[in-house]
């Protein structure tokens, strides 16, 4: 039978792919962003199933939220992002060494 | 014993499309296999009942972030031989901490409190029950005022795309609204005296 | 399922968020009334300014003995939130004051200061937030317009590189609080930070890889936005690359709103953890207080300088959470006002220097401001005394308040620690103090004549030395303020 736990493992591992991602697709912002993406779906399958198992709506009202959020910030993002490529040409992240760090 | 089927159909499909966004060499592959996984998910949210999240995860993500992705993608030319380079040369560094990461997660996932011994029993809503309704129901009342934050933040992530990204293009007419304002009768009437 | 009352009581809640409804409303109203104003028109400015003023006139009417709650107690409005949207109102004016002449130059000028506006917005919903609801959301607002803000100047390649570092880490650092946030709400069934405290507290022992994996993610989270070690990494970068007014106005009012969700997350969830976030706590402030104070030595751009500061001023704020008293808590009032203060007069000062190809952000370009402009080399020597913590000025006591509430704690040889590092941060700031002094002119200086601008460093200065001369009534104010917080 499948229970909770089960749940909370997948999500976990699609967060921790999110984090290899992160590691591996250093110079790509777009790849970069679609693994910050799969970090929040992680979160709301969390929210979800916690939300079923305690039998409490508040966990799926929150990703609601999490939903319209990730949403804006991808808006806002690929806006920077957009920005960046008409003055640079280029979208590589390691590009970015006008300031050192 | 089908609720088992579906779970690890779709669970296992989410999981190995992940693997493919960060894998991938091609970013719009990238893009492909995050829809497919946001499908799966969306199956795993009908599977814990969440019906409404699950049509909205479609809905939002696949619908409406994902194309943006794509249109971005599109848009800028990206070379991706490039943008791969020293790809590999982070797996150790990269894969020591996720696998930390995992077996954290785990431990904390499989805790004890969460055992179905523990949460109690869960049993399906019956056809009566209406998530959508439900959700909405408190959604309106309990968590207005997020609700309302909800709707600032989407205008703010509007203007400040419109601010970052908008062109003004020497060829385009624009109306100088403030000159249309400040116009008065003696600058577009004058009396002729015949 | 859901216990709702009806006739919902609207009128009630709509009064008690008076300031944010006037806030939100005029944003929005700016944001139509701006088409129709001339180009390089100051109104727009002028009203957000005026804006936050009617916000903290609202603020001042709205409060009473009791704490008000609104909307199903996902809002209160306490001392302890008044007092935190008063400083945020300052800083946000503050800003808005150094970004007249500084901005001025720039295209769709009239958004700049409606997303200000709703960052501000943001930033009092989270002061005001007892949940993590609220918390998320208004937090996310502000980090949206933060964004946004950074990368103002589009034209400006390393705006847009600081930005887009800033973005990534700060969606990362969401993501990783988020997951912080599922756990305990997994383990407490609720997202309000008491009934989460009171669920921990008898939480059993098979819970505890859960609750702390939580309690880990949501520490890390929150202190990316307060720019912790080693979530501090953005700090830098951001500030060097952002335009100079909303340098100064990150590197305070997110740290105000981010110090008081901490400070009401300690308060009211996690009481029963103490010993373990302690322990935590102390480990990140160690690095703080290390990287912040070494790091800043090498830098030869005042704003990446200051940002290390700022970290190592986080590292000293810190202490104040570990010690987890009420001495600590309005300690970390105290460190914010004075810092807010000492913060807002510097950058008004570096942006008075801004001339023709250079912005008077290089350590060089103070050399001899002494003998061009007395006034601002005798201001910017203050700041900087106070900023290193000599006494009788501002930054001394806020140093001397948390160190004390750290010390009664139990904490001695943490303050022994922060106050060797306080020595090794005295090098950098004095640096600067014989930069004006003591060294030759060496490029023409050029300044921006703005009369709001000079009186704000006049006014921070004068701030400055009176707090440190009569630090009592501050005191007094941050100690009322925490009634019914702990």
């Amino acid at each position: 039978m499948i229970g909770l736990s089960d749940y909370l493992i997948v999500a976990a591992a699609l967060f921790s792919l999110g984090v290899i991602g992160l590691f591996l697709n250093r110079k790509n912002v777009i790849t970069i962003l679609m693994c910050i993406e799969l970090m929040l779906l992680a979160v709301n399958i969390n929210f979800v199933a916690f939300s079923h198992y305690l039998n409490d709506l508040s966990g799926q009202i929150f990703v609601f939220f999490v939903l319209t959020v990730a949403a804006c910030e991808v808006a806002v993002g690929l806006a920077i992002l957009v920005s960046f490529y008409r003055l640079r040409r280029s979208i590589d992240i390691e590009d970015i060494n006008t300031l050192q760090g | 014993m089908l609720e088992t089927a579906f779970f690890y159909m779709f669970g296992g499909m989410s999981v190995l499309s992940g693997m493919g966004v960060v894998l991938a060499r091609n970013t719009m592959h990238s893009v492909m296999f995050l829809i497919f996984c946001f499908f799966n998910a969306s199956g795993l949210f009908f599977l814990l009942d969440a019906e409404f999240l699950g049509i909205i995860l479609i809905l939002i993500y696949v619908g409406a972030v994902m194309v943006l992705f794509m249109f971005v993608i599109m848009m800028l030319e990206v070379n991706a031989a490039k943008l791969r380079e020293g790809f590999l040369q982070y797996l150790p560094l990269g894969g020591m901490i996720a696998v930390v990461l995992m077996i954290e997660f785990i431990a904390a996932s499989s805790s004890g409190v969460f055992a179905e011994s523990a949460m109690g029993a869960v049993t399906h809503m019956g056809q009566e029950v209406n998530n959508t309704k439900e959700i909405g129901q408190i959604l309106y009342t309990r968590y207005l005022l997020g609700f309302e934050i909800a709707a600032i933040i989407l205008l703010v992530a509007l203007i400040g795309a419109v601010v970052l990204t908008i062109r003004e293009r020497k060829d385009a007419k624009y109306q100088n609204m403030s000159a249309q304002v400040k116009v008065r009768r003696e600058d577009r009437v004058r009396k002729v005296s015949m | 399922m859901a216990n709702v009352t009806f006739p919902f009581p609207f009128p009630d809640h709509l009064i008690t968020l008076m300031p944010e409804m006037i806030v939100a409303i005029m944003a929005m109203f700016l944001l139509l009334f701006d088409v129709f104003v001339a180009k390089g028109s100051k109104t727009t400015a002028y009203l957000a300014i005026a804006t936050t003023v009617a916000a903290g006139v609202a603020t001042w009417s709205l409060q009473g003995p009791d704490p008000l709650v609104a909307f199903y107690g996902f809002f209160v409005f306490d001392s302890f939130a008044v007092f935190s949207k008063f400083l945020i109102y300052v800083a946000t004016a503050l800003g808005m004051i150094l970004s007249l002449e500084y901005m001025k130059n720039e295209k769709h000028i009239g958004e700049y200061y409606v997303l200000m506006l709703f960052a501000m917005l943001g930033m009092m919903l989270m002061v005001s937030s007892n949940n993590f609801v609220t918390m998320y959301l208004g937090l996310e607002l502000m980090a949206l317009c933060v964004y946004v803000l950074v990368a103002y100047q589009r034209e400006v390649l390393r705006a847009n590189e600081a930005a887009l570092k800033y973005f990534i880490l700060g969606a990362l650092s969401s993501g990783m609080l988020l997951y912080g946030i599922t756990f305990l709400y997994g383990v407490t069934g609720s997202f309000d930070f008491a009934v989460m405290g009171e669920k921990l507290a008898h939480a059993e022992g098979d819970a505890t890889a859960a609750v702390m994996l939580g309690m880990v993610f949501l520490i890390a989270g929150l202190g990316f936005k307060v720019s912790m070690a080693p979530f501090h990494m953005w700090t830098p970068d951001a500030y060097e690359g952002a335009p100079t007014p909303v340098t100064a106005f990150m590197s305070v009012a997110p740290k105000v709103a981010g110090f008081v969700i901490f400070m009401r997350i300690v308060a009211d969830l996690l009481p029963a953890l103490q010993h373990e976030y302690q322990s935590i706590l102390i480990g990140v402030a160690v690095l703080t207080i290390a990287v912040g104070n070494l790091a800043a030595i090498a830098q030869r751009n005042i704003k990446r300088m200051l940002a290390y500061s700022t970290v190592g001023h986080v590292g000293f704020i810190m202490m104040g959470l570990i010690a987890g008293s009420p001495a600590g808590f309005s300690g970390i009032l105290v460190y914010l006002s004075i810092y807010l203060v000492m913060t807002m007069g510097v950058f008004a000062v570096i942006i008075l220097m801004r001339r023709e190809g250079i912005q008077g952000e290089l350590l060089d370009d103070f050399a001899g401001l002494s003998k061009v402009r007395p006034g601002y080399a005798l201001a910017m020597g203050l700041f900087m005394f106070s900023m290193a913590g000599i006494p009788f000025l501002g930054g001394f006591w806020a140093k001397y308040v948390v160190f004390m509430a750290a010390v009664e704690a139990g904490h001695l040889y943490l303050v022994l620690y922060a106050l060797l590092f306080s020595a090794v941060g005295a090098f950098y700031y004095l640096r600067v103090v014989k930069y004006i002094y003591f060294d030759e002119e060496r490029v023409a200086f050029n300044f921006i004549e703005s009369r709001p601008m000079q009186a704000t460093v006049f006014v921070t200065a004068v701030t400055i030395v009176f707090l440190g001369l009569f630090p009592d009534a501050l005191f007094e104010l941050c100690r009322q303020a925490l009634v019914g917080l702990v």
